[in-house]
């Protein structure tokens, strides 16, 4: 059984990920804010984070590098899914990422997310 | 964030934003402008005598076509309305042109037309360190003279806003003195270490990485900390530089550009909008920087709905 944490402020943004990703072998855990979302990876080493970027007390890109920089984290995938460049404008790319904060998430998706493209990316970032 | 270059290609690929630049007259101001204009970073409004603009356009070699300009002869007047511009939201962020510090200033903080917030304001100096191939953010070198406790540490809380900005999302700040040490007869290192403490004890929110007093050479440079036998998370390794006042910023941030070679950026935060404030003297790379970072600090503070911190007493 796989463990995958989602951690997104909008309960609905968590029902289409689990909608999606849970399975048999998949079970689904969710935090609502970055800072227990941080504290959840670190406490249930989850087999991936999916991570929104907007979010309250601490925003994903802050979660994503204190989830790199920490030894016992810095394996876990991470896939950044957000809605900044249509809520923003200001898109970026999963290497603009990389520049910008110094630690590149797995797989950087613009919401809407197509469910299929996000259920093959997390089977390849979790071995199946 | 690691350096400049990065700032431009990201603010490139961003929402255009608007500038109200004070007192444009002045050649390198209307070359950064009209350079941030064709990389589509920024558009200028021009507030400042007509004449002299079109006279330093033409020997910057600037064309002003499709260009907005705003006459007002007068530089304070002309402060005034470009702050207006900004507090009515016509503008994204006030700009510096050819006019002294002081002057540029009180139309910033005049109570009607200017930018004030509940928060304080200060001033921090970006500076791309290319020998460690990073940013460091020095602050406050150009807005608050000598800084109390208090305020220092609002001082501090805007400049890890801005290392958020830029994407250093978990800064070490170093607050500076002339020795490592406590020493009463020295208020910079008895506030350094005051600071430190107030973030150990979580004081700060969000919370974060400060030590000191730091003398500057084992703030920077790990060698220089291990030979002092200096440990924590922030010797020489910090990201945020707090001085104890006006001068000894305003000295480290331009030692860094005409010793060290190193490209800067000058920025106010606290403000109700980004204010660009550069030395007159500045180049106009440094100008079209501190541009791009004002977009940036827009765009990001839009994206991530970042909020500068507060301090709980």
């Amino acid at each position: 059984m796989k463990t995958v944490l989602v951690v997104d402020d909008e309960a609905d943004a968590v029902e289409f990920v689990k909608a999606v990703l849970e399975d048999d072998e998949t079970k689904l855990v969710s935090a609502r804010d970055g800072e227990l979302g941080l504290k959840a990876a670190r406490e249930q080493r989850p087999d991936l984070v999916v991570l929104d970027v907007q979010m309250p007390k601490k925003d994903g890109f802050t979660v994503l590098a204190e989830l790199k920089q920490d030894p016992a984290t810095s394996s876990i995938p991470v896939v950044m899914l957000t809605a900044m460049g249509a809520t923003s404008g200001v898109a970026f790319s999963k290497s603009d990422v990389g520049e910008f904060i110094g630690a590149e998430p797995d797989a950087y998706v613009e919401k809407p997310v197509d469910p299929a493209t996000l259920k093959a990316t997390v089977a390849r970032l979790i071995g199946r | 964030m690691k350096n400049l270059d990065t700032l431009v290609k990201l603010v490139e690929k961003h929402p255009v934003r608007k500038v109200a630049v004070a007192v444009a007259q002045d050649t390198s101001v209307l070359a950064a402008v009209d350079e941030a204009r064709g990389r589509r970073i920024a558009e200028a409004t021009l507030v400042g005598s007509k004449e002299e603009i079109h006279e330093a356009a033409d020997s910057a070699g600037v064309a002003l076509d499709g260009s907005t300009i705003v006459d007002e002869p007068d530089p304070v007047r002309a402060v005034a309305a470009a702050a207006k511009m900004v507090s009515s939201g016509n503008a994204d962020i006030l700009m510096k042109g050819y006019i002294h510090t002081d002057d540029f200033l009180r139309g910033v903080l005049d109570k009607e037309s200017g930018l004030r917030t509940g928060s304080i304001m200060s001033h921090v100096f970006v500076a791309e360190v290319g020998e460690q191939n990073k940013l460091v953010f020095v602050t406050d070198g150009a807005m608050n003279i000598a800084p109390d406790l208090e305020q220092k540490a609002a001082i501090l809380l805007n400049a890890v806003h801005l290392a958020n900005v830029f994407g250093v999302m978990m800064p070490k700040v170093a607050v500076l003195a002339a020795v490592e040490l406590v020493n009463p007869a020295m208020p910079a290192t008895v506030d350094a270490a005051c600071l430190a403490k107030m973030a150990e004890r979580r004081q700060f929110v969000p919370a974060c990485t400060v030590d000191g007093p730091f003398a500057l050479d084992n703030a920077v440079s790990l060698a220089a900390a291990e030979h002092k036998k200096i440990g924590g998370p922030v010797a020489g390794q910090a990201d945020i530089l707090v001085v104890p006042n006006i001068e000894a910023g305003n000295m480290l941030a331009k030692s860094l550009v005409y010793f060290g070679h190193n490209r800067l950026v000058g920025l106010l935060v606290g403000a109700k909008a980004p204010v660009v404030l550069t030395s007159r003297a500045d180049t106009a790379e440094s100008k079209l920087l501190s541009i791009a970072g004002a977009v940036l600090m827009v765009n990001i503070r839009r994206a991530l709905q970042l909020k500068i911190g507060k301090v709980h007493y």
